[in-house]
């Protein structure tokens, strides 16, 4: 005998396609949890909860998920208890709801994962919810995990059903098996079934994939026409299915009694195909007659898949490598002088334009899911903390890229922990200040150029500058007659190891955590600013890129030195001539149309030294701190920039967001307008942030500035990348 | 899960075990119809160690014996020695083909 290995199980990307779906539901089914209140008993809500947890449950016996259907049984029961009236809505119940989706995550996850104890100990506690509300009581308690049979309901009138029900040609290759739901049916009562392979084709022409088998089906139940279609709530699109109320029941034989003689028939006779005639218009019929259920099986045409995270990086990947290929071509055009390959660099130039934007539109999606997420963490903080919380949110259509989504999780849940903890007061303090007893958190995301901006506010006690400075004091932060801003005081929360709080708690007060939050966001080359009012509230303001891989940006030229300058950033340009420059005692401002504007030399502040041409432009730039001007030498055009990582060495160079590569092959360096100027403020201000460090504490690597830069060739920050010494390799960006 | 399928002395005999899912039915197909060609005496297939049975494994072996008897090939089956497995599936109407071999008549001694 020959052994064929079979491969591992196809199954496995089907297990994988439920989890995705699973997880998902899980999400939908913890919001619903949580828009639940005793006041909130609307109908259709508590119905879309119970049919969610019937579909996971469905679903996770149909994929071999069979702890998470068991598990999942119980509180499908109570929700269908509070569907019927029989039990309220109450917080005990959301408690539990929410302690046993934790569960069934988990379980999704690994289904094997876990110890037995406490998923039986929380069965238990919503099977007594259930019994204690309801007046017969349900003294059955889990004493296994077991998918448990349906209940015999005495009280319920037994009714006789007819099913029909054809597996589509489809149906097994989404994943389903018509016998798992033949047999959710038979524990619903007493079943009788035939099944009928008329249509099974001979073996030459079998599809292994398609089912051609069909069944007739006799059930005596006293479920009604909705539990029993909610058996094929996932299929139902891809099969044909009528069921039909028989007005008298009959009295079913034993089932195994009625297939035993076929099992045992003779072949000759058992292999006949019986004549079986379907009723596509009843099936049509019916699942028009589901009209306004929620439904969350696998819709007729969704015009979505899903994708996995790596091959779009992939293809941003390879978007990038064409635009920088583009931009060869372009310069290679502009070299030759040719218009035929003009012509069709500029074409390509367009069609990767567009591609760009096709596949960095994939990878944007809406924060919301990232924001929805904190509702239970609130729900949960405000209960462990004895608080009253609202979670609000805004803007939550708001999209970015999804590695940047990924990534700003931990910050976000840092900075409402945070709120939470020691932002929020308890409930009689803010009364006593006038306050609504209940507090409020709220989430915002807006756009603003090429960034988001996300702000975590609450309406709680707010940062008490003063405990701040003084706390900064007694750990030697600062010294004690330094001379600070309110905002750079405020700033110093993210120092690491600074708390005010009076004691630690689980949740925060050790002092770890908000300077994470600033490593955070700043790898994301994001800020954060903070605004507060003692008494009032504090709103923390994350400002995040959109993207971090392919960005337009405005290309200019100091000497052999490239620039990108974002081109989100870039307002306008205006020449200036070098007399007057010369001739503005070093001041560095310029009259824009009467408006006096600030500007930084780059010539200056990376020095570089190159023959000073006659004029220099200014590019006008919008920032967080307001309009400045960067001088350069020469504005060369627009252009599409693959931001690559700059190395490890210029990790502290904070006014550079990347290095791209240009079509001639140089090197680029891509610049951060927000941080430029932020560092040339802090710059000014150097010597006073110097007196402000404590003596005693080592001092920290000072913060760049035009002051510090200028012509400073040996700046251990900005090594200009035309004069990088030859054995760091040129051009002195290293890519990762 | 495991297919192992061979002939000997005309006897075609296909043995699964373990889980028989879809992916077991992909192979089976092809198994089967290599079996049946050129015609052997009997096919036999074995679900004895099977634990569990796919629709798709189901719906190929009908088929199969449907094959055979057409063409006059023995069909022998061997269920599951799981009564559970057995039982599970005549509770849902689920049936399989039974075996007809032909007898061999045995020659009278001399």
């Amino acid at each position: 005998m020959s052994a064929n290995p079979i491969p591992p199980g196809a199954n496995d990307q089907f297990r994988a396609a439920f989890r995705e779906e699973a997880l998902d539901l899980l999400r939908q089914l913890e919001a619903l949890l949580l828009g639940l209140h005793e006041e909130n008993t609307d109908a259709e809500h508590v119905g879309s909860i119970f049919r969610m947890l019937h579909t996971i449950k469905g679903s996770g016996a149909m994929f071999g998920f069979t702890i998470l259907a068991a598990f999942t049984h119980h509180l499908e029961n109570a929700f269908d208890c509070v569907r019927c009236g029989k039990i309220p809505v109450s917080r005990a119940l959301i408690d539990i709801a929410l302690e046993c989706s934790d569960v069934m995550r988990g379980l999704v996850i690994n289904n094997d994962a876990g110890d037995m104890e406490p998923r039986l100990s929380l069965g238990q506690r919503v099977t007594q919810i259930v019994a204690s509300a309801s007046p017969e009581g349900i003294t059955a308690l889990p004493e296994a995990e077991i998918v448990p049979a349906q209940e015999p309901a005495e009280t319920r009138a037994m009714r006789l059903w007819r099913i029909h029900f054809a597996p589509g040609p489809d149906m097994m290759r989404f994943g389903a098996d018509p016998l798992l739901l033949v047999r959710e049916l038979g524990r619903m009562g007493a079943l009788q079934s035939t099944m009928d392979l008329a249509k099974l084709p001979v073996l030459d022409e079998i599809d292994p994939t398609c089912c051609y088998a069909s069944w007739d089906l006799t059930v005596e139940t006293d479920a009604d026409l909705v539990h029993l279609r909610d058996v094929f709530l996932f299929v139902e699109d891809t099969c044909e299915l009528s069921i039909e109320h028989e007005p008298s029941p009959a009295s079913p034989q034993s089932p195994h009694q009625s297939v035993a003689s076929a099992l045992l028939a003779p072949a000759g006779g058992s292999l006949e195909p019986a004549n079986i005639s379907t009723n596509k218009d009843a099936a049509s019929e019916a699942r028009t007659a589901r009209g306004g259920r929620l439904e969350h099986g696998v819709p007729e045409n969704s015009g979505a898949i899903r994708v996995a995270t790596t091959k779009l990086d992939q293809l941003v990947n390879l978007v990038g490598e064409l635009v920088t290929v583009q931009a060869r071509l372009s310069e290679l055009a502009l070299r030759n002088d040719d218009v035929d390959i003009s012509a069709v660099a500029e074409e390509i130039e367009r069609l990767s334009a567009a591609l760009r934007e096709s596949s960095m539109s994939a990878r944007m999606m809406p924060i919301r899911d990232t924001f929805e997420r904190f509702r239970r963490l609130v729900y949960d903080l405000a209960r462990d903390l004895s608080k009253s919380a609202r979670l609000s949110m805004e803007g939550c259509e708001t999209e970015l890229d999804k590695t940047v989504l990924d990534q700003l999780g931990d910050p976000l849940l840092h900075l409402i922990r945070n709120s939470m903890d020691h932002g929020l007061e308890q409930q009689e303090e803010r009364l006593r200040v006038g306050k609504p007893a209940q507090g409020n958190l709220h989430l915002n995301a807006r756009y603003s150029g090429a960034s988001v901006l996300i702000t975590v506010s609450d309406d709680g006690r707010g940062i008490d500058a003063a405990r701040v400075r003084e706390r900064a004091v007694e750990r030697g932060m600062i010294s004690a007659d330094a001379s600070m801003t309110e905002s750079e005081i405020f700033n110093l929360i993210f120092e690491p190891g600074f708390s005010t709080a009076k004691e630690v708690t689980d949740l925060s007060g050790r002092g770890v955590g908000l300077d994470v939050v600033r490593r955070n966001i700043e790898s994301l080359r994001g800020s954060i600013e903070i605004a507060s009012t003692l008494g009032q509230g504090t709103a923390i303001t994350l400002r995040i890129p959109l993207t971090l891989a392919i960005i337009d940006g405005l290309l200019v030229a100091v000497g052999e030195q490239y620039f990108v300058l974002p081109l989100a950033n870039a307002l306008e340009c205006i020449e200036i001539s070098r007399d007057a420059i010369d001739n503005a005692n070093g001041k560095h401002l310029v009259n824009v149309r009467g408006d006096v504007v600030a500007y930084v030399r780059l010539r200056e502040y990376f020095g570089i030294s190159a023959a000073l041409p006659e004029f220099e432009q200014v590019m006008l730039v919008s920032t967080e701190a307001g309009r400045y001007g960067l001088v350069v030498d020469r504005v060369l055009g627009d252009c599409q920039t693959m931001v690559k990582s700059l190395g490890r060495m210029y990790r502290q160079v904070n006014e550079l967001s990347g290095a791209t590569v240009l079509g001639n092959g140089s090197v680029a360096l891509i610049l951060d307008p927000h941080r430029l100027v932020q560092e040339c403020i802090k710059g000014a201000l150097t010597p006073l942030r110097a007196s402000a460090r404590s003596p005693g504490r080592p001092q920290s690597e000072p913060r760049s500035g035009p002051e510090r830069r200028s012509a400073d060739n040996s700046s251990p920050k900005i090594v200009p990348i035309s004069q990088k010494p030859a054995s760091e390799g040129a051009p002195g960006v290293r890519h990762e | 899960m495991s297919l192992e399928w061979g002939r000997e002395e005309g006897i075609s005999r296909v043995c699964l075990s373990d889980q028989a899912d879809l992916s077991i039915a992909v192979e089976l197909k092809p198994a089967l119809l290599q079996l049946l060609s050129p015609r052997p005496r009997v096919l036999s297939i074995d679900l004895s160690a099977t634990t569990e049975l796919h629709i798709s494994v189901i719906q190929l072996i009908w088929a199969a014996a449907r094959e055979a008897h057409r063409h006059e090939v023995g069909f022998e089956l061997h269920l599951p020695e799981d009564k559970r497995i057995r039982d599970s599936l005549l509770e849902i109407g689920v049936t399989l083909p039974s075996s007809c071999v032909p007898q061999i008549v045995q020659e009278p001694a001399a």
